[in-house]
């Protein structure tokens, strides 16, 4: 699986202005429904959810990395959004570090093949360091989307 | 002195496969031991201590790993996240 198959270009943000996992993933949430990708009826819903997820364990896998998720009956197929916050958001992350780098994903109920498939892609490439520090640098949803890019074409790491 | 390497197989019985949760619990078992501890899946070979590394694994349902362990707490900590498979991580 590539990026390209699940991040939804238009929901990319290189400046998360939260600073608190609440407000991190409202405001992912929120480009997802800007973008047109989740219908804004269904935010409050979503987003509760995502939240239920983070209290049975943190996300914040470690290196500055989090991958909030959640099954949805609003989706009917895998979506996703990447953000890049400079400040760093404190996650509750496994390694206690701040998060630079989120991977959002919001996945139909009865499809758990393809949230691994994403997860073993976003891993995958994040094992790359510099695919990972640059992505953590971008100042602009552009640079992002390029790298993501490069990534798909390249697949450094896999 | 190191003891000898301890090797088992596991399947993944969980129906969601190795996603996030079960990684993270697999990572934190391995980090309380002595011990390294690498689990693969046919030539992939990752760290039991790094998430990040293990979801790369793209571990679905059904599928099988190897555990190897080795160091002072190789065994137990083989046998620790060994466990963790076996009750599917809390899962189904």
């Amino acid at each position: 699986m590539k990026f390209s198959d699940f991040i939804c270009r238009d929901a990319i943000r290189a400046n998360m202005a939260a600073l608190d996992k609440e407000g991190a993933i409202r405001e992912m949430v929120q480009s997802l429904v800007d973008a047109k990708r989740v219908n804004a009826t269904e935010f409050e819903s979503i987003v509760k959810a995502i939240l239920k997820r983070e209290e049975l364990g943190s996300t914040g896998i470690g290196r500055g990395v989090a991958v909030p998720h959640t099954k949805h009956p609003s989706v009917d197929r895998l979506i996703g959004t990447v953000s890049v916050s400079s400040a760093g958001v404190d996650f509750a992350s496994l390694d206690g570090e701040t998060v630079n780098l989120f991977f959002l994903l919001i996945s139909p109920p009865d499809r758990p093949g393809d949230h691994l498939r994403a997860l073993e892609n976003i891993s995958r490439q994040l094992r790359d360091d510099t695919f990972c520090r640059f992505l953590k640098q971008a100042k602009a949803p552009q640079d992002i989307a390029l790298l993501l890019d490069e990534a798909d074409n390249h697949q450094f790491g896999s | 002195m190191s003891e000898p390497a301890l090797k088992r197989t596991v399947i993944v019985a969980n129906r969601e496969g190795l996603h996030a949760r079960p990684a993270v619990l697999i990572a934190k078992e391995a980090r309380k031991f002595d011990a390294r501890v690498v689990i693969a899946k046919g030539l992939h070979e990752v760290e039991a201590t790094d998430v990040l590394q293990l979801m790369s694994l793209g571990a679905a349902q059904g599928e099988q790993l190897s555990l190897e362990g080795s160091g002072i707490e190789g065994r137990e900590a083989v046998e620790a996240i060994e466990q963790l498979f076996l009750k599917k991580f809390d899962e189904d």
